[in-house]
């Protein structure tokens, strides 16, 4: 039996998984959700019977009251365009932007950014959006934090350690410090370290309307996604993973 | 000698008023003002890495790009990036610590409400040096 966050709960539970056909079922003790995930091939079976955490290439949600049916399918096939293998890619030069990082990989070869800052208070999108971006190879090295004040906290010390991060994924609406706010601290460190400004990615369940846009314009170099209507985490994870993909050219 | 600072997070009338105030109570401290809380992190962050963190800071509540109570969560996350001791926070804001407030002074430890009051420029900027007094006190006499 293993510890995983659950997809309904939040919490980390023991999840307990049992093989009924071409599903792995896994159940949650705490709040008794069941998960079918549909095995693609008999390397996903072996993966996903492994101790390890499963891959989370490509999951579909379908909502069924208080039943989650995820169908785990293989992975994409690999991108021609990225002939040689991801690792021999050369470490690339911090992004100086949005802009530059998309225009640098266009037509080339996959760029795998060195690190990624996310902060958001969903444990379980934190957990997704984290194994996401590694599973796609997006990121070689995401840092998580709960809240506001954390990333803060962990912003500026990546700055003073000389780490800064390539891009930078915030939550809007956070307790506490909420990610505009921090995102403006976030710059104002920036500032005083005299460093350069760290592309930020925004997700929020509100409409990106003409105040954000302002806010978005004057904190510079910063995107915005919007959350899905349904606040399904799954699936935000995914767009968040497909825009960064589309960003750095891996789609 | 430099002089130790204050750092404002408000730059008004006020401000302005209860510099020479502070100057004749205390000759070696400075009232550093900033006009809304993205300057006031940007001050306070240089500060902390030139290993001369402010005495005290004081934050108007209602602060352009990040608001008072904002400036002092981003400021205590700062300060733990650098390893840096807490310093003394002073919310200016109209109305009593509501229990809000109360449970933020808290959490943040090292920090004060003084509720502002409906009066004149220099009985405000009056109460401000006295609040500044007093809280000074309490700090240098840790």
């Amino acid at each position: 039996m293993d510890r995983k966050y659950c997809p309904s709960c939040g919490q980390e539970v023991p999840l307990e998984r049992t093989l009924q056909g071409n599903y792995l079922m896994i159940a949650c003790k705490n709040c008794g959700l069941g998960l079918g995930v549909k095995l693609a091939s008999a390397d996903e079976l072996r993966r996903l019977s492994a101790p390890e955490q499963p891959s989370l290439a490509r999951v579909e949600v379908v909502k069924r009251s208080r039943t989650i049916a995820a169908a785990v399918e293989k992975p994409a096939p690999p991108d021609p365009r990225s002939a040689a293998p991801r690792q021999a890619t050369p470490p690339p030069a911090p992004a100086a932007d949005l802009e530059a990082m998309k225009r640098e990989t266009e037509g080339g070869p996959v760029r795998q950014m060195s690190q990624v800052m996310l902060a958001e208070d969903s444990q379980f999108l934190r957990q997704i959006t984290r194994d996401l971006l590694l599973s796609q190879q997006l990121a070689k090295e995401v840092v998580d934090c709960e809240d506001g004040e954390a990333f803060v906290e962990a912003y500026t010390r990546a700055l003073v350690d000389g780490n800064r991060p390539d891009l930078v994924v915030l939550d809007v609406r956070m307790p506490g410090l909420d990610g505009q706010q921090a995102a403006f601290a976030m710059r104002a460190v920036e500032t005083a370290l005299g460093q350069k400004r760290t592309p930020i990615l925004f997700f929020s369940a509100v409409l990106c309307d003409e105040p954000f846009k302002a806010i978005l314009k004057e904190l510079g170099n910063a995107r915005y996604i919007r959350k899905s209507e349904d606040g399904d985490a799954q699936q935000l994870g995914e767009r968040i993973v497909s825009v960064l993909g589309r960003l750095v050219g891996a789609r | 000698m430099a002089k130790e600072r204050i750092l404002v997070g408000q730059d008004d009338a006020i401000v302005e008023a209860a510099k020479p105030l502070m100057a004749k109570l205390d000759a070696g401290i400075e009232l550093v003002a900033v006009g809304d809380g993205a300057r006031c992190i940007v001050a306070f962050t240089k500060l902390l890495r030139a290993g001369k963190p402010p005495l005290l800071v004081a934050l108007d509540d209602d602060l352009a790009r990040i608001d008072g109570e904002g400036c002092a969560r981003a400021m205590r996350a700062i300060e733990r990036a650098f390893g840096a001791d807490s310093v003394a926070v002073l919310f200016y804001a109209a109305g009593a610590a509501d229990p809000s407030r109360s449970a933020l002074l808290k959490t943040l430890g090292r920090a004060v409400h003084l509720p502002r009051r409906e009066e004149g420029t220099d009985a405000q900027a009056l109460r401000m040096v006295k609040a500044f007094a007093k809280l000074l006190k309490q700090v240098r006499g840790q």
